[in-house]
């Protein structure tokens, strides 16, 4: 079996009726063709991640809300390197670029579960720090988005 | 060795392993400790609430408690996070931050009796009752989690 063809195995259903049924190809061509198109184990890591993220994302606002940031920042900065992602125990979704090799560096956007969004930038070296104060917003500004630059390979 | 007393100061000179208790899903390659792995989340502020104690985010003293240890004490695998006490004492100096420092804190029974539970400590300082705000907050534990490290995940001592 081939690399790709073993990781398309994410497109599976987690079980319950929809068990061994590839779920429809088309809704996802960007994402099936990333995964078949990935060069590094990271690529294939995060485009198998975007499958599993997809698939939850019909039923969650959040989600779809990651998803959308996502597709934005990766439209606006090609090269754009791959967050940590993942929920807290509060249920929210974060997104956050943070590198040994930028150890200054840090930009991080949370989503909570109803979707709203709040972003968080900081340079230690240049003393800057930027992001929401108070409540969450939507969509995410494009002063956010320009942040995503300084993670740009 | 002499088990310390809840409330009592973690000294500057130890060294503290933070177990964040949400792994991540997808971890890029490279990458470091971020404010959230030092952010306090509803169970913490709710102990605090219940116990009348400050809001503490969990560490442990590495002089009473191994990793393996402060693992167990997880039901997942935890990622380890390593800081030096003194780090955050430099920044809470620096800051002007009274209310930012490390003190340990008892466990309830049965946690008590494991091992390593001596070395259970909290970091106290860092949620909404200092008067910083939001932005102000994440620069500190940013600032913090700068300070940090990722231990390798083959360490067990």
């Amino acid at each position: 079996m081939s690399c790709a063809a073993l990781h398309l195995n994410a497109l599976l259903p987690p079980g319950g009726d929809d068990r061994g049924r590839l779920l429809p190809v088309r809704a996802l061509p960007r994402i099936v063709n990333s995964v078949l198109d990935a060069n590094s184990d990271e690529e294939l890591r995060w485009a198998e991640y975007l499958l599993i993220l997809h698939r939850r994302a019909k039923a969650s606002t959040q989600l779809r809300t990651v998803e959308e940031i996502w597709r934005n920042a990766h439209s606006m900065h090609r090269g754009l390197r791959y967050p940590s992602a993942g929920h807290d125990e509060d249920g929210v979704y974060h997104l956050t670029w943070a590198f040994d090799d930028l150890p200054d560096v840090t930009f991080a956007i949370e989503v909570e579960p109803n979707g709203l969004v709040s972003w968080f930038f900081r340079d230690r070296a240049a003393g800057v720090t930027a992001g929401t104060e108070d409540e969450g917003v939507e969509p995410l500004p494009d002063t956010a988005y320009a942040y995503l630059e300084r993670f740009a390979q | 060795m002499t088990h310390p007393a809840d409330g009592e100061l973690v000294p500057d000179t130890s060294e503290l392993l933070r177990l964040p208790r949400s792994p991540r899903d997808f971890d890029p390659a490279h990458w470091r400790p971020s404010y959230e792995d030092f952010q306090p989340s509803s169970t913490d502020k709710n102990q605090a609430v219940a116990l009348g104690k400050p809001v503490r985010v969990s560490v442990w003293d590495h002089e009473f408690t191994t990793v393996e240890e402060a693992r167990s004490f997880r039901a997942a695998p935890a990622l380890v996070v390593v800081v030096e006490n003194g780090a955050i004492a430099q920044i809470a100096r620096q800051q002007q931050l009274a209310a930012l420092r490390t003190v340990y804190d008892s466990l309830a029974p049965p946690d008590n009796e494991m091992p390593g539970a001596a070395g259970h400590a909290g970091i106290e300082g860092l949620d909404k009752t200092t008067g910083l705000s939001k932005l102000q907050r994440r620069e500190l534990l940013e600032d913090i989690a700068g300070r940090a490290r990722l231990l390798d995940p083959g360490d067990r001592s």
